[in-house]
C-alpha cells in the first residue's frame, strides 16, 4: 500500500507543479503575431479588432493600415462571445497602452447563444491575472461538474503542445500572421451549387441569450469608463444564411440592444454583394477576396468617423 | 463503462481492494458480480444473452466430457458450437446478409427479400464468444476438463479486463487461476501500474490524438482531401488502431496484473515484423492463434496439396475479416491479408537470397499492410477504393496542399505544434518498441519482478505525459465495436 501512496503523491505532486508552471508561464511560449499575448508584443495599437474567427476571417490587417493610415490589431479567437470578451477588455482596457478605437464584433449568432469556452487557446495566451479572471469568470454559479472538468483541462492539458513545439512554432507561425489577421492566406470562394445549400445549425429562440446582453453592456461601460470609443461592426454572412429568419430575429434584437446602449453599429450586410458565392468560404466565413472587398468598405467607414 | 473514465478508475481501485480484503473463497464471487456490473454498465439487458452462451457451453462442456461415444460428442460439440455461432449471427451478422440478400434482389429488379432488425451489438460479442468455444473445443479435445462450478465458469467468460475486447483467453491458462490463492505482492502491484500506465499512454496520448486526424481525412469532404493527407490519415489509423487496441490488452493485462492474474500478451511489435506472416504471429495474437488452432488446422492447413493450403489460407483470412465487422469493408481486409500471404509464400525464395533483397521485402510487406488498412478504416467499399484511387492518382506537393496536409491536426494555428507533437511521442512510442526488439533491452514495462522505484518512475512519467498531452475526453476502443 505504501508502494502505490507514494506512486500517487508524486504523480499528483509533480502535476500540481507542472499546472502552476503553466499557469504562471504558458503566455510567453503563445504566438507573438496574434491573440492576447500579440496585443501585449505590438501595442500600442489605434484599432483594436476583438472578436473569433468571424473577426480573423474578415479583415486584411495590411490593407486596413494602409487604408486607414493607422495602426491596427485583431484579437480573434474562435467563438468568443461578448461573455468571454468581457474578462479580456477589462484586462486591456485597464492597462497602460490602451487603444484609440475599440471595434467589438456584434455577430448575431454568436449573440443567441448560451455562453461557452470554444477556444481554449485565449487561456493559454492570457497573462496569470487575466487567467484567473478567464477562470473565475469561467466557474461562476451555476457550476455544473462539466465546467470543473473543462476547467481542469484548461489548467492542465490544452495546448502543451505550444510549449513542447516552441521553437518550431516560433520559426514558422510568425509568417502565417500578420497584427492579429491572416497573412497571405488564400481561401477560395464557393461555387454556387455550395452557396445556395448554406444554412448554420442554429434554431431556436431569436431573442438575445441574458448573459450575452449583459456582456455587451458592460463592454460598452468598460470602454466609456476607459475613455476609449467603441463602435460594433457585423461582418456579412451569405445571403441564403442572412435571410434565414432566425439569423435576422437576433440581428434585429442585437441592433436593438445596442441602439440602447447608443452606440455605432455598422451592418457589413449593409452594402455589401452578399449573393457573390466567391466571396465567401462557407456559412459565416468571408473568403480572401470577400474580405478584401469587406477591408474596403470597413476602411471607408472607419474613415469617416469622427476623431 | 470505458477503460478510459474516472467511473472505471474507481471501479478498479475498489474491485482490487476489496480482492485482497475478502477471504480466498468470497474472491471469485466478488470479481463474477464486479464483472456483471461492468458488463451492464452498457446495454444492462445484454448480459442476458451473455449468460444463454455461458449456459449452453458450460452445460455441453460436461456433457461432452462424459460422452463415451466419439460420434456422440461430435454431436455435442457440433451443437454447441451452432448455438453460440447462432448468437453471433442474430445479434451481428443478420442485417448484413440481410442487407445483402435485398442488394442481390435489387439487381434483379425484385423488392427487399429481408427486414432489417436493426439490433444493437452487445459490446465484445465477438470475444466472449470465441473465448467461450475455445472453452468447448478444448473440453472436446480433451485438453481440459470441464467446469463443474458454474459461477468460476461464467467468470473465466466474464472476467472483467477482457471481457469487452480480449485478450481470447484458452481455458487451460486462465480457468485454474480462480482457484489460486494470490498472495498480496508489492511487484504484482508495481507491474500491474506500469502496464495499465503503458497502455492508457497507447491510448489517450497516441491513438486518440492520431484519430483526431484519422477522424477529419476520412469523415465527411474525404473525396476532396489531396493524396499527402490521405497518406499520412493512413499511416496515423496504422498507429491508431495499433495503440488503441495494444493499449487496451496492456491495459486489461496490468488490471489482472493487480489481483495476480496472468493474461496473455496479445501484440508483440507487429510493425517491427519481418515479414506478412511474422506481422500475423505479432498482431491480436490470442485471435490469430485462435484461428489457427480451431479453424486453419482443422481445414488441413498447409499439410495438402499447394492449392488447398492457398484455399485455407484464405478462408481462414476471409472469416477473420468477416469477424471484426458485419461489412464487406472487412471481408476485403481480410482476404486481402490472406492474397498477402499466399503472394509471400510465392515469393520468399526470390526475396530470400540476399540481405537488401530482405529487407526491401520487409520494407514492402509493412506497406502492404499499412495499404490493407484503408479497407478496416473506410466504411463503405465505394470509400475504400476512392480513396485509393486518389492516393495513386492526385499527388501534389505544393505549398497549398502541405499547408491543407497540416492544418487537418486541428484546423488552425496549433495544427502544426499539434502534429510535431503527435510524430514525436509516435516515435518514442516506437523507438521504446524497437529498444525491446532490437535492443536486447528489457524495459521495466516487460520486467516481471525487481526495480520497483524504477517501475515507479516510469509509472509517474506516463502519468504526467497522460494528464498533459492525452485526450481527456473518454473515447470508445476500436475493438469494443467487435
Amino acid at each position: 500500500m505504501r508502494y502505490l501512496l507514494t506512486v500517487a503523491v508524486v504523480s499528483l505532486t509533480v502535476l500540481a507543479a507542472l499546472t502552476g508552471a503553466r499557469f504562471y508561464g504558458s503566455h510567453f511560449f503563445g504566438p507573438e503575431q496574434s491573440g492576447v499575448r500579440g496585443l501585449a508584443v505590438n501595442a500600442p495599437v489605434d484599432i483594436l479588432f476583438i472578436g473569433s474567427s468571424h473577426t480573423r476571417q474578415s479583415y486584411d490587417a495590411r490593407k486596413l493600415e494602409e487604408l486607414t493610415g493607422k495602426k491596427v490589431f485583431l484579437v480573434a479567437y474562435n467563438g468568443l462571445d461578448p461573455v468571454s470578451m468581457v474578462p479580456v477588455l477589462r484586462s486591456i482596457l485597464a492597462g497602460e497602452q490602451k487603444p484609440k478605437l475599440l471595434v467589438v464584433e456584434a455577430y448575431a449568432a454568436i449573440f443567441g447563444r448560451p455562453h461557452q469556452v470554444a477556444d481554449s487557446r485565449l487561456f493559454f495566451d492570457a497573462d496569470p491575472p487575466l487567467k484567473r479572471a478567464l477562470l473565475a469568470h469561467y466557474l461562476r454559479p451555476p457550476r455544473s461538474g462539466d465546467q470543473y472538468r473543462d476547467a481542469f483541462a484548461l489548467l492542465v492539458n490544452r495546448n502543451n503542445e505550444l510549449i513542447a513545439a516552441y521553437p518550431l512554432n516560433r520559426l514558422l507561425l510568425p509568417n502565417l500572421s500578420y497584427r492579429g489577421a491572416y497573412a497571405d492566406k488564400h481561401v477560395p470562394g464557393l461555387r454556387e451549387e455550395q452557396f445556395r445549400k448554406l444554412r448554420i445549425p442554429l434554431e431556436g429562440p431569436v431573442e438575445a441569450d441574458r448573459d450575452q446582453r449583459a456582456a455587451l453592456r458592460e463592454i460598452v461601460r468598460l470602454a466609456r469608463e476607459a475613455k476609449v470609443p467603441v463602435v460594433f461592426a457585423e461582418s456579412p454572412l451569405p445571403g441564403p444564411v442572412a435571410q434565414l429568419p432566425v439569423i435576422r430575429g437576433l440581428k434585429a434584437s442585437q441592433k436593438r440592444a445596442l441602439d440602447e446602449e447608443q452606440v455605432l453599429y455598422y451592418d457589413g450586410d449593409a452594402d455589401f454583394p452578399s449573393d457573390d458565392p466567391t466571396l465567401f468560404a462557407d456559412s459565416n466565413h468571408l473568403s480572401t477576396k470577400g474580405r478584401g472587398v469587406y477591408t474596403e468598405k470597413v476602411a471607408n467607414w472607419l474613415n469617416g468617423l469622427p476623431d | 463503462m470505458l477503460f478510459n473514465s474516472l467511473e472505471f478508475c474507481v471501479f478498479l481501485v475498489v474491485v482490487t481492494l476489496l480482492y485482497y480484503l475478502l477471504p480466498w473463497s468470497w474472491r471469485w464471487k466478488m470479481l463474477l458480480a464486479a464483472s456483471c456490473i461492468f458488463y451492464m454498465a452498457f446495454i444492462p439487458i445484454y448480459i442476458l444473452i451473455l449468460f444463454v452462451t455461458i449456459i449452453i457451453d458450460y452445460y455441453m462442456g460436461m456433457r461432452i466430457e462424459e460422452a463415451q461415444d466419439p460420434r456422440r460428442k461430435k454431436r455435442l460439440l457440433v451443437f454447441s458450437i451452432v448455438s453460440t455461432c447462432a448468437v453471433l449471427f442474430i445479434f451481428k451478422y443478420f442485417d448484413f446478409f440481410a442487407a445483402t440478400a435485398n442488394q442481390v434482389q435489387a439487381m434483379l429488379g425484385l423488392p427487399p427479400m429481408v427486414p432489417l432488425a436493426h439490433i444493437i451489438l452487445p459490446i465484445g460479442l465477438s470475444f466472449h464468444t470465441f473465448q467461450s468455444l475455445a472453452y468447448v473445443v478444448e473440453v472436446y479435445r480433451g485438453h481440459q476438463q470441464a467446469e463443474r462450478n458454474f459461477g468460476i465458469y461464467s467468470l473465466y467468460v466474464m472476467f472483467y479486463p477482457q471481457l469487452v475486447a480480449g485478450p481470447i483467453e484458452r481455458p487451460q491458462r486462465l480457468l485454474h487461476q480462480f482457484y489460486e490463492d494470490h498472495k498480496f505482492q508489492v511487484d504484482n502491484i508495481a507491474n500491474g501500474l506500469v502496464m495499465i500506465a503503458w497502455g492508457f499512454f497507447k491510448k489517450m496520448v497516441i491513438a486518440d490524438r492520431a484519430a483526431v486526424y484519422v477522424n477529419t481525412v476520412y469523415g465527411t469532404g474525404w473525396e476532396a482531401q489531396p493524396a499527402p493527407a490521405l497518406v499520412l490519415a493512413t499511416l496515423l489509423f496504422a498507429v491508431q488502431i495499433y495503440a488503441d487496441f495494444s493499449g487496451y490488452s496492456s491495459i486489461a493485462v496490468g488490471c489482472a496484473r493487480l489481483m495476480g492474474f496472468s493474461l496473455m500478451r496479445n501484440f508483440n511489435h507487429p510493425y517491427f515484423a519481418r515479414s506478412v506472416a511474422d506481422f500475423w504471429g505479432r498482431w491480436h495474437i490470442s485471435l490469430s492463434t485462435w484461428f489457427r488452432d480451431y479453424v486453419y488446422i482443422p481445414l488441413g492447413g498447409n499439410r495438402v496439396s499447394l492449392p488447398r493450403h492457398y484455399v485455407n489460407l484464405l478462408i481462414t483470412f476471409g472469416v477473420s475479416g468477416l469477424w471484426h465487422g458485419a461489412n464487406w469493408t472487412f471481408v476485403v481486409w481480410g482476404l486481402y491479408n490472406g492474397a498477402l500471404l499466399i503472394i509471400e509464400q510465392l515469393t520468399q525464395g526470390l526475396f530470400a537470397r540476399a540481405t537488401w533483397l530482405k529487407w526491401l521485402w520487409r520494407t514492402v510487406a509493412m506497406t502492404l499492410v499499412v495499404l490493407g488498412w484503408v479497407f478496416f478504416r473506410a466504411v463503405s467499399m465505394e470509400q475504400a477504393v476512392g480513396i485509393l484511387q486518389r492516393i495513386f492518382t492526385t499527388w501534389s506537393l505544393d505549398r497549398a496542399v502541405l499547408q491543407h496536409t497540416v492544418l487537418q491536426f486541428v484546423g488552425d494555428n496549433t495544427s502544426l505544434a499539434v502534429g510535431a507533437v503527435t510524430m514525436l511521442l509516435i516515435a518514442a512510442m516506437f523507438f521504446v518498441e524497437w529498444k525491446m526488439e532490437y535492443g536486447g533491452w528489457t524495459p521495466p514495462i516487460a520486467a516481471p519482478r525487481g526495480n520497483l522505484m524504477l517501475k515507479g518512475a516510469i509509472t509517474v512519467l506516463l502519468f504526467q505525459l497522460i494528464m498533459l498531452f492525452g485526450v481527456l475526453q473518454a473515447s470508445s476502443f476500436i475493438y469494443f465495436q467487435f
